[in-house]
């Protein structure tokens, strides 16, 4: 109890090192590396989450039928296969008949069987799902 | 279908039509008030194409769309398009049509009769979000 009181009080006094006191913008969150003791930096947008070692990526599945999430992004680890997110997305958005479904980022057909570091996406990443090319033509 | 129930399901399918969504695939949207909606795709390199999609009696029988140039004017051609943009005169409207399961031009066209929107209209990519997407993938792969 002693040690945990002398631990906060020493989180309450510090102030972080190089802060213009006439700085008035508000501070950026602050967290630390437990194993190295280095201050890891938040809300960038190349470099988002990286906690206890692991890189995030900020993700986004945009639909005809809504985006998942709703608002917002969500933290990913870069190694997850893309189609954990989707399947999210398909029970949030009450899909069912996504199997000619296609995934894109930019444009560009990504493999949901893979990462995202695998796809080589990074940062904020917007995935665009939805059916394929249309079957029929040729009347 | 009752006006009120074809109306309730326009409305459902063209809520997930976003100013969001659009801003990320390069769509315009002209018009999105039942029973029209009125949707322009537009990427750098390709031949601008608007689309009207007429979804009266929604989703008992699927859109009648209309091709046309951002103007309005009628389309007449594209660069290497694909299948689904056909350029003859269909048997019924006399206009150059969307060819594609999802279209009432093919579903009526006697070349596809037996094809039925039955089979399809309860399906995720046969919303009417679901069909503007089949056919932005087709035009995507033109000029």
């Amino acid at each position: 109890m002693y040690v945990a009181l002398t631990f906060n009080l020493l989180f309450i006094t510090m102030r972080p090192s190089g802060v213009d006191p006439a700085d008035t913008r508000p501070p950026r969150s602050q967290t630390f590396n437990l194993h190295t003791g280095d201050k890891m930096e938040h809300g960038n947008k190349e470099n988002i989450g990286h906690e206890g070692g692991e890189t995030k990526v900020s993700v986004a599945v945009s639909t005809t039928s809504g985006f998942f999430p709703d608002t917002g992004f969500e933290q990913v680890p870069i190694s997850q296969k893309i189609k954990v997110m989707l399947e999210k997305a398909k029970a949030a958005l009450k899909l069912t008949d996504t199997g000619n479904w296609v995934a894109t980022v930019d444009k560009k057909v990504i493999n949901p069987e893979l990462s995202f570091e695998e796809n080589n996406l990074h940062g904020e990443i917007e995935v665009d799902w939805g059916p394929s090319e249309g079957g029929g033509g040729h009347a | 279908m009752h006006e009120l129930a074809s109306r309730a399901l326009f409305e459902k399918d063209v809520a997930g039509l976003t100013d969001r969504l659009a801003a990320q695939r390069g769509w315009v949207f002209h018009n999105r008030k039942y029973p029209v909606v009125d949707c322009e795709f537009r990427e750098n390199g390709r031949t601008p194409v608007r689309l009207v999609l007429q979804c009266d009696n929604w989703n008992e029988v699927p859109p009648s769309i209309t091709l046309l140039k951002p103007d309005g004017t009628p389309l007449q051609a594209l660069t290497n398009p694909t299948g689904v943009f056909n350029f003859s005169n269909h048997p019924s409207t006399g206009r150059f049509f969307i060819c594609m399961r999802g279209s009432r031009e093919y579903h009526t066209h006697p070349s596809h009769i037996s094809d039925s929107w039955e089979n399809l209209k309860s399906l995720d990519s046969y919303t009417i979000g679901g069909i503007l997407t089949q056919i932005w993938r087709a035009w995507q792969k033109g000029t």
